[in-house]
């Protein structure tokens, strides 16, 4: 364990990793990472480029098997269940954690497509129950009144921002518990990222929410808990109010006081 | 800033160097343009003189060594040509005398020399009541061209040569697109670059030096030889000693071209499969989807141009591809068509006439005979018109691709 | 229970399932295709085995027995199933008959066409003796003869088309006897050697192993069995000399793949395997013909004229590929490449973009349609206009080698350009201008014929420069694009760079610049070479196809890509003909996938870079 690691919370947890570790090729990305994301509520993990956070998030739903050469060593407990196991195959999981990227990326096609394309696969479903489910899915990130006479344009002609958050909806139409951020508002405008903020609260309501950024100010304002990560290291992990006025390690302060990132 | 600086006299020889080049391919287009226009062109009214008998006018129909054929006149919708021996010839020219008067169907009449006698007036040929003659002539030309049925001696129209090409290429293509498809999504999205794949495309490589006259004969001993000899002993044992499927025909054929043009459409749709951005596949995934419904959900549609120009750019090979098919069934005349109304419709053994086999056999057999010449040079165009149409749409795809490359990478 | 949902979840054991046979499909699909390379190259290479196989196997012997009779060889020997032999030559019932095809010293006749041809062996002068004269009559309108006295005649064969003979002689020479009419029109026999090498000893019994063979089995008179190849003028041992196998009388008999040896009454059967099989030397040696004086290196492999027989010689057709491949590479080279260099030249990013895509459309012309133009165009207009062109290509040269009054570095892309199209049109119009008044003051107004008059010189329509040019032309789009994408392969600021560390331009371009492009370009020169290699349709179409071992460049050539396309069809599987052709495309493939290979290698370099 990293010294300056706490456990801040008795909540129950719906995601934790036990001694995590990520090892490419030679190298290693992450190593020791011991966390729990509680249920209902917003993590944030900060730390400077190139920390291993977006490689931790991906761990999580077990992307790395894209990178070749990728090792996951540790465990990743989704609602006490080790993801790894056979009770728990890999499209089964990644429905349960959703994840949005840094850059949005809608598939070439209609927004409805777009938005079905998740339940499709998941389900057989009638037409009706389907435009149901997309239509709630884009209300609950506010863009179903943006959208809701283009539904069978493209989705590359959105604007970024609305990209962003149909991602998002394309994320949250097949019913996760967990949503993955990799720093989700990093190529948007002030107002986009505004939006994408407030939808961050109102969806920790029905969501575990894992937010990845770069972004000190972001986590101080949308999470409730915060993590530092430095080197492939968990160094610090605490109540968001709790770190942000009063870090125990010399690196935590450094980082949001902004010396280096 | 350019990096090579050639100067003075070798900037200018290089630059004469390059209008040579383009000169040489510029001629190759407007001599192929021009003599194929002049093969489609109506031929001229003639005046012939005859010995002992009245001069005649008419269209050219033939002309051989020994004798000419003139198409004098149509009644009623049948054709009446005469063939006139070439010692009874005295003299032939365009009529100068001749008259032209249209009828009141628009029909084109002909009378040489111009006399009063209304019985004169000959139809020089069918106007289909076209608002122009010389538009008609075209048009009549044109349709001899592409639909009379062939004949024995190379003449007649291109319509079953056009019909053997495109069924060829067709077969070829369900064959070789499905195939190369595969090999293609096995390379960019399962392989990953393990020693194996560096063998594969290795063994691309070089199947895509193989001369293709070296395919034709591996369709000959191997498929036509070796696999219709089996085909025949176990499904065809009634016909023997005549061969089925041990001769040449459309399916080895189908199957040689399909061979040549895989390492093309592997290449192709490879590097279709790479460029669609990574992203994309990330975000299927990580929406639960397997491999497989990331690969047709999102990949295929995104590979769509590039899959497109994989079979484009196969199709414009294969249609350009002669010397193989040589040896595998294309023949000069076929009696019967590869495809037909009657079960089962498609007929695999037969051999088939093709378009670039057709400008073979006119050229070398030409001996002199304008006709063929210009035959010759009709069906060169119509060749040369498929297979740039061809390569262009593949370039045109290609853009597109390009752009929504461009598009979803923003 | 409830009514069904709307939405009910899928099977994840199914997707998964669907998952793994993907996999699995596309995967055999890959195996498949690395199978076909083995596939073709595996085909090619069985095929032609017998061939590259360095050792047939001997007669392997059966039987023997000792004739009853004794006396004379019997006209015909003959064999039960079992190999049993039985001594009366009048039963003819079952079993299999060894027959002395053609060397029972009598008439052999041969019916080409409405007359009749006899060949027969006869004693002239005075004295006892063996025949010593072969005498050959025509029977027919009108009868004809000819008779031709050559000496002691040990035995005789006639030959397949059943005019000429291959006569083995007392004192160990072998004649090839054929029939030719002198200018007169008379007919005569002519007799001359057939083989190049001497013969450990006289045959004095000739067998074909087959019916239509072309090859000879010879029984010599030291006991020695040999193959005689008369299309290859090659001998080999089948049976080692021995003295316990000399006889007074002897005769050869074969058929149904064995071979008898009747020597004094004692007859031994053999098996003949594979013995007789053609091995790779056969098929490069030169080959004696009937009717030439000097053996000669000659692929022919249809006996079209009477007195023609089949010859095997690789060498003309891979000699005709090479010079086709090397002479349109040597076209191809300087206009290709220097188009090239001046491309890149260009500052504006879309000409250079343009004319590597209008380039890449050329590559896509048919070559059936440059072949087609060459034949019924660019030929015969070559040999009538030989002087324009050259007057035309000699003022092209003139004006672009003209000073110029600016330096073209100070010209925008346009001045250039329209620089170049002015000196092309000058030069190539003054100078075909020049040429054609010059080619009207020649004897017999054509370069051609005055060439003839002059030096002697014979120019063939379809001769190798048309090839050259039109092969050239064919693969220049190809060496166009990989000599451009080898020149931009050297990043521009290099040079900037070299410049500020105080090197010349010159030692930029020729230290720097050039080494950096050069494996590019030398893998562009093999890549194209070997295109070049397996051209067919134009080298089919205008080469004239004559398999000639001339490197004159005026004359024909025939490659191995066109004797494919010409041959293959009818040539019988299992033939000599057949392997041949075989081992020529093998050649070929080899050859061109060798080129790519070394291609490779040189640009390999660079793809790590």
């Amino acid at each position: 364990m990293s010294e300056g690691e706490a456990a801040p919370t008795a909540q129950p947890a719906a995601l934790q990793t036990v001694d995590l570790g990520l090892q490419i090729g030679r190298r290693r990305v992450l190593q020791g990472i011991d966390i729990a994301f509680p249920s209902n509520s917003v993590t944030a993990l900060i730390g400077p480029s190139g920390c291993g956070k977006t490689s931790f998030l991906r761990c999580l739903n077990r992307l790395t098997e894209l990178w070749p050469g990728a090792q996951v060593t540790g465990q990743v407990l989704l609602q006490g269940m080790d993801v790894d196991s056979s009770r728990l195959p890999l499209p089964e999981l990644r429905r349960r954690i959703g994840m949005v990227f840094q850059r949005p990326n809608p598939f070439p096609g209609s927004v409805f497509d777009n938005v079905a394309y998740g339940v499709r696969l998941h389900r057989r479903c009638q037409r009706q129950a389907l435009e149901e489910i997309v239509e709630a899915a884009l209300h609950s990130v506010g863009l179903w009144e943006e959208v809701r006479d283009r539904l069978d344009e493209e989705a590359l002609a959105l604007s970024l921002g609305q990209q962003q958050r149909l991602v998002l909806a394309r994320a949250l139409a097949v019913e996760p518990e967990v949503l993955l951020l990799d720093e989700p508002a990093s190529s948007l405008d002030p107002i986009s990222t505004l939006r994408i903020e407030t939808l961050i609260a109102e969806l920790k309501s029905r969501y575990t929410i894992v937010l990845v950024t770069h972004n000190v100010q972001q986590a101080a304002r949308v999470a409730d808990y915060t993590a530092f990560l430095y080197d492939g290291r968990l160094l610090e992990w605490d109540e968001s109010v709790q770190l942000f006025t009063n870090p125990r390690l010399q690196e935590t302060e450094d980082y949001i006081t902004g010396r280096y990132g | 800033m350019n990096p090579y600086p050639w100067r003075g006299p070798l900037s200018r020889l290089t630059g004469g160097l390059l209008v040579l080049l383009l000169a040489g391919f510029l001629l190759v287009g407007m001599s192929v343009l021009l003599g194929g226009v002049a093969g489609l062109a109506p031929r001229p009214l003639l005046q012939v003189e005859l010995r002992d008998q009245p001069p005649l006018a008419g269209l050219l129909l033939q002309t051989e060594v020994t004798h000419l054929d003139l198409l004098t006149g149509i009644d009623a919708g049948r054709v009446r040509w005469q063939r006139l021996p070439r010692e009874q010839v005295m003299s032939i020219s365009e009529p100068t005398a001749a008259c032209a008067a249209s009828n009141a169907e628009g029909e084109l009449l002909v009378q040489s020399p111009c006399t009063a006698d209304p019985q004169r007036w000959q139809l020089a040929f069918p106007n289909d009541g076209r608002w122009l003659a010389g538009l008609g002539r075209w048009y009549d030309s044109l349709r001899n061209f592409l639909l009379a049925p062939a004949r024995a001696d190379g003449q007649g129209g291109i319509s079953a040569a056009l019909v053997g090409t495109f069924v060829l290429v067709l077969l070829m293509t369900l064959l070789v697109l499905p195939f190369g498809v595969a090999v293609g999504l096995y390379l960019a999205e399962f392989a990953g670059t393990t020693r194996h794949t560096r063998w594969l495309r290795q063994v691309l490589a070089q199947l895509a030096a193989i001369p293709s006259v070296v395919y034709g004969l591996v369709g000959l001993g191997l498929f036509v030889h070796g696999f219709g000899h089996q085909i025949d002993q176990w499904f065809h044992a009634d016909r023997l000693p005549s061969p089925t499927y041990a001769s040449g025909g459309l399916l080895w054929a189908s199957l040689v071209l399909a061979l040549l043009t895989l390492p093309l459409v592997v290449v192709v749709s490879e590097q279709g499969f790479r460029r669609v951005p990574g992203g994309l596949r990330e975000a299927s995934l990580a929406l639960g989807a397997t491999r497989s419904e990331t690969i047709f959900g999102v990949l295929l549609p995104a590979a769509r141009p590039a899959l497109l120009t994989a079979l484009i750019l196969a199709i414009a090979r294969a249609s350009a591809e002669v010397a193989p098919l040589l040896l595998v069934g294309a023949v000069r005349y076929a009696a019967q068509l590869p495809i037909s109304t009657e079960a089962p419709f498609l007929h695999l053994e037969r051999p088939f006439m093709h378009l670039g086999y057709r400008v073979l056999d006119l050229a070398t057999s030409a001996g002199g005979h304008t006709l063929a010449v210009q035959q010759a040079f009709a069906c060169a165009l119509a060749l040369l018109l498929l297979v740039l149409a061809l390569n262009g749409a593949a370039i045109y795809a290609r853009a597109i691709l390009r752009l929504r490359h461009e598009k979803l990478s923003p | 229970m409830s009514s069904p949902s709307p939405a009910t979840p899928r099977s994840l054991q199914q997707r998964l399932r669907r998952d793994r046979n993907l996999l699995r499909i596309t995967s055999s699909a890959a195996v498949l295709t690395a199978l076909s390379l083995l596939l073709v190259l595996g085909f090619l290479v069985t095929t032609a085995a017998p061939l590259l196989d360095p050792r047939p196997s001997r007669p392997q012997p059966l039987a023997e027995w000792t004739d009853p009779a004794q006396g004379f060889p019997p006209a015909r020997l003959q064999f039960d199933a079992d190999g049993v032999w039985q001594a009366d030559d009048s039963v003819s019932t079952g079993g299999s008959q060894l027959l002395p095809f053609g060397s029972d010293g009598n008439r052999r006749c041969f019916e080409p066409g409405a007359r009749r041809w006899c060949l027969q062996a006869l004693r002239r002068g005075d004295g006892e003796g063996p025949n010593n004269a072969l005498r050959l009559q025509i029977e027919g309108e009108p009868p004809e003869q000819a008779e031709l006295i050559v000496g002691d005649i040990a035995d005789w064969i006639a030959g397949t088309d059943g005019r000429s003979a291959l006569t083995s002689m007392v004192d160990g020479r072998v004649l090839w006897i054929t029939a030719a009419r002198d200018r007169a029109g008379v007919l005569q026999l002519l007799a001359q050697p057939a083989l190049q090498q001497e013969l450990p000893s006289p045959v004095v019994s000739w067998q074909r192993p087959d019916q239509g063979s072309e090859e000879l089995l010879a029984l010599h008179a030291d006991g020695r069995l040999g193959l005689l190849r008369p299309g290859t003028g090659s001998w080999r041992e089948l049976w080692p000399a021995d003295a316990a196998l000399v006889a007074n009388q002897a005769r050869l008999y074969a058929g149904d793949g064995r071979l008898a040896r009747w020597q004094d009454g004692h007859v031994r059967l053999h098996d003949l395997g594979d013995a007789t099989r053609a091995g790779l030397r056969d098929l490069w040696q030169a080959q004696s013909r009937p009717g030439q004086p000097q053996p000669s290196q000659l692929w022919q492999a249809h006996a079209n004229a009477p007195e023609a027989s089949t010859h095997l010689n690789l060498w003309p057709l891979l000699l005709g590929s090479l010079k086709a491949a090397c002479l349109g590479l040597l076209i191809a080279a300087p206009l290709a490449m220097g188009a090239a260099m001046h491309a890149v030249q260009y500052r504006s990013g879309r000409l250079k973009h343009r004319l590597k895509a209008g380039l890449e459309l050329c590559e896509a012309i048919p070559t059936v349609v440059l072949g087609m133009l060459a034949l019924l165009w660019l030929a015969p207009w070559l040999e009538q206009h030989l002087g324009l062109a050259l007057a035309a290509l000699l003022g092209w040269l003139i004006a672009f080698l003209w000073p110029a009054r600016r330096h073209s570095s100070e010209l925008s892309d346009g001045q250039r350009a329209r620089g170049i199209l002015r000196r092309a049109l000058l030069g190539l119009g003054l100078g075909s201008l020049l040429g054609a008044w010059l080619e009207q003051q020649l004897p017999g107004g054509q370069l051609t014929l005055a060439m003839g008059q002059w030096w002697g010189l014979q120019y063939q329509t379809y001769n190798s420069i048309v090839v050259a040019l039109v092969v050239g032309l064919a693969i220049s789009p190809t060496l166009y694009s990989l000599t451009d994408e080898a020149l931009q392969a050297a990043p521009p600021d290099w040079q900037e760079a070299a410049l500020a560390l105080g090197a010349s331009r010159r030692d930029t371009l020729f230290g720097l610049l050039l080494p950096a492009a050069a494996p590019g370009l030398l893998a562009a020169l093999l890549v194209s070479f070997g295109r070049a290699l397996g051209e067919t349709l134009i080298v089919l179409m205008v080469s004239g196809n004559t398999p000639l071992t001339t490197l004159d460049p005026l004359q024909g050539l025939r490659s191995i890509s066109a004797t494919l396309v010409l041959e293959a069809p009818q040539a019988v599987p299992g033939t000599l003909h057949y392997q041949a052709l075989l081992l020529a495309a093998l050649l070929l493939t080899l050859g061109s996938v060798a080129m790519n290979l070394l291609a490779q290698r040189w640009l390999r370099p660079r793809d790590s870079a």
